[in-house]
Parts: C-alpha cells; sequence; structure tokens
C-alpha cells in the first residue's frame, strides 16, 4: 500500500527534476537575456520552488528505493 | 482523432470529460486573476494573502476530492487539473489548497469520528478554518517512523510532547493534525492550535516557496481531551498513504449535469455546493473516475513522458 502511494509521487518529482533542468540556468531564463532574473517573469521562481521537491514528501534517494524495491522486490534501504 | 494543444503538457486533453475541462478552464481563470498579478510580490515579501483560502474554499478547491461535510467530491482527475493550474500559477498557492485538502482534511475525513468531522470539516471545506498536517521533524523527514514527538496518557487525557519541522501553512493554521508516538504505536491527533503550549513560529529566509508558509509547530505539554485522538488508525499507514487511496475512490458526481449554467466558476461553485446533497445520498462508491478509468487518465503517453530523470 505505501509502496502504490510513493510509486506516484516518486514519478511526478522525476518529471519535476526535469523541468528544473530546463528551466535552470538554461533556456527559459536566458532567452529572456537579463529580465530571466527578475520575478517580472516567472522562470527561476518556478526553478527555485521546483528545488523543493527534492527534498520534501521523502527525499528523491528515497523515493528512488522505493521504486527500486517496487520494480525488483528488493529492499535496498539499509 | 485528437489534436494535442499547444499548451497541453502531457497531451492528455482527449481524455477529460467536459466537467474536468470546466474545472481546469475555472482554476485556470482564477489563477490568471488573483495569483498571477501578485505573485511576483508575495514572493518577494514571503508571504501570500490568506484571503485566497476562503476564495479557494469559495470555489470549492478545499477537500475537492472529498465527499460531505461541505466538500465538493470531485474526482480524482478534477483535482489533479485544478492543482496542476494552481501550481502554474506558484506552487506556494498550490500548497497552500493541497496541504489543506490532501492532509488535514483528509485526515480527519478518513480517520475522524464523525464528531471531528462536523466540527472541523465543514469549516476547512469553505476556508474558514485553516488546517496543517504535522508529521516531519527536523531529523526525521523521509523517516518519519523515527519521530520523537510523544503523546503520553494523562487519566483519560493526553499531553504531547515534541517538535514539527517543514510544516506548511502552520503559522496561520487554526488546527493541526499532529502525528506522535504513543505506547500503541503512532496516532493522529487534532491540535486547536490556541491550545496552551501550541506554538507555531515562521521559517523565514527561505529561498524556495517563499510564497508559502511554512513553520515549526512547537508542542509543549499540550494538553488534549480524549476526543482528540484520531480514532481510525495507528500507525504510519495513516500520514504516509492517506491521500491518494482516498482520492481515486471517488468519482464526480454533478446532480445537473449538462444543465446551462452561466460560466465555469458558476459550474464548479455548484459542483461544490449543489453537489452535496447528492453526495449524501450516493453511498455508492466506484473505481471508475468520471466515466473513464483513473489509471488510464493518469497515465502518461509514452511519447510526451520526459524519460528516465536522472541527476
Amino acid at each position: 500500500m505505501i509502496i502504490g502511494c510513493s510509486r506516484s509521487r516518486s514519478a511526478w518529482a522525476s518529471s519535476t527534476t526535469y523541468a528544473r533542468r530546463w528551466l535552470s540556468p538554461g533556456e527559459c531564463r536566458t532567452i529572456l537575456g537579463a529580465n530571466g532574473i527578475t520575478l517580472e517573469y516567472p522562470v527561476l521562481r518556478h526553478a527555485n520552488n521546483l528545488e523543493s521537491v527534492l527534498t520534501y514528501e521523502g527525499t528523491s534517494e528515497v523515493h528512488q528505493l522505493v521504486i527500486g524495491q517496487a520494480l525488483t522486490g528488493e529492499n535496498a534501504f539499509s | 482523432m485528437s489534436r494535442t494543444g499547444p499548451l497541453e503538457l502531457l497531451g492528455i486533453d482527449h481524455l477529460l470529460t467536459e466537467e474536468e475541462r470546466d474545472i481546469q478552464a475555472t482554476v485556470r481563470e482564477w489563477v490568471e486573476q488573483r495569483v498571477k498579478p501578485n505573485i511576483a510580490d508575495w514572493y518577494e515579501r514571503g508571504d501570500l494573502d490568506l484571503a485566497l483560502m476562503r476564495e479557494a474554499g469559495d470555489l470549492g478547491l478545499l477537500g475537492m476530492h472529498l465527499e460531505g461535510y461541505g466538500c465538493a467530491g470531485a474526482n480524482a482527475v478534477s483535482y489533479g487539473l485544478a492543482c496542476l493550474e494552481l501550481e502554474a500559477g506558484d506552487s506556494g498557492v498550490r500548497s497552500m489548497v493541497s496541504v489543506q485538502g490532501s492532509l488535514a482534511m483528509f485526515a480527519i475525513w478518513k480517520f475522524g469520528s464523525e464528531e471531528q468531522k462536523t466540527t472541523w470539516l465543514p469549516k476547512m471545506a469553505a476556508g474558514e478554518a485553516i488546517g496543517c498536517f504535522g508529521l516531519t521533524e527536523s531529523d526525521f523527514g523521509s523517516n518519519p517512523a523515527g519521530m520523537r514527538t510523544r503523546a503520553k496518557r494523562d487519566g483519560d487525557d493526553w499531553v504531547i510532547n515534541g517538535t514539527k519541522m517543514w510544516i506548511t501553512n502552520g503559522s496561520v493554521a487554526d488546527v493541526a493534525v499532529v502525528w506522535a508516538q504513543t505506547d500503541d504505536g503512532i496516532k493522529g491527533f487534532i491540535v486547536p492550535t490556541d491550545t496552551p503550549g501550541f506554538s507555531a513560529p515562521k521559517i523565514t529566509k527561505k529561498l524556495s516557496l517563499r510564497a508559502s508558509v511554512t513553520s515549526e509547530l512547537v508542542l509543549e505539554d499540550v494538553h488534549l481531551p480524549r476526543d482528540a485522538v484520531l480514532p481510525d488508525v495507528t500507525g504510519l499507514r495513516g500520514p504516509l498513504c492517506l491521500p491518494e487511496r482516498g482520492a481515486i475512490r471517488h468519482r464526480l458526481r454533478c446532480p445537473r449535469r449538462g444543465a446551462r449554467l452561466s460560466g465555469n466558476r458558476d459550474r464548479l461553485r455548484h459542483l461544490a455546493r449543489g453537489v452535496r446533497p447528492a453526495a449524501r445520498l450516493s453511498a455508492a462508491h466506484s473505481g471508475k473516475a468520471g466515466g473513464h478509468d483513473v489509471g488510464a487518465a493518469e497515465g502518461i503517453p509514452a511519447g510526451a513522458a520526459p524519460g528516465t530523470a536522472q541527476r
């Protein structure tokens, strides 16, 4: 039961990691020039918000172990 | 044949029902009007306008996936779409709504007594009472089983001591759902935030989620009556697994589907208010949501999947 829940959260965390990579400090920010560093544009605000996803609702590493256990049946937590 | 719109992130819009699309459009419009024009200021200030909670309650967004007690009774897909739109505004606003609905309200709805539900849920659904959810501690984030917060018996009553960390909505909450070790395992407690011994200092100097209230909860000899405990759960099964399981079981019930409504916002309000009697009457639960399978709707099309994220 717990594994099922965490797995869906993990998929969500992975996709947000992907979004982070796009936003900062890559194309989405630099295409705006210097304006890209201000709050007049949402890019760095979103990138900073997504930083929290790496640790909230369990760290990415723990989520990774949960996924591993769901896929392989192996408990690698300790 | 379906065409994927330029703003579709996942290319799933063709799987959505009319109601689901309406709900998404309503929330998007609210975010455009209320969040986007103000978010730069809130973010810079490290705060957000608490009036948003009432407005979100008015729209039916709080505890949107729950049934009865003033909640909208929408399906999991609708709730997901609403959160997606809030998140597109700002994570802090989405966090405000999802902590209220999926964590604080859901815990009470799922594990609470009838009296606890009728006391708190209608006010929380309306945004008149703000809830927070105290699970994690500074040394126990991913491993909440090690929590140090402890509730001890004092006759029939309880006394809680401990601190919780990174609690969204903590400093502005009227009620906290706090998880604590007891002699019988981990249990949940409903703690009104005006209880003597309870305080919730705000965490400052954040560089992320700035438009969100994040707090520490401090409980020093907080005395609670016997009926403060959530009766229907013991152990981490409660705090870890509640949101998704509950959400998926509930389907959208709009009593007047197809009725002409003056606009999207009215439609969601109608959903929030008009659905209540229908939800109470309807005891049947179904694994299907809005006429199609939840799993299929939540599945990301292979072509749109971002691939394995690696760091």
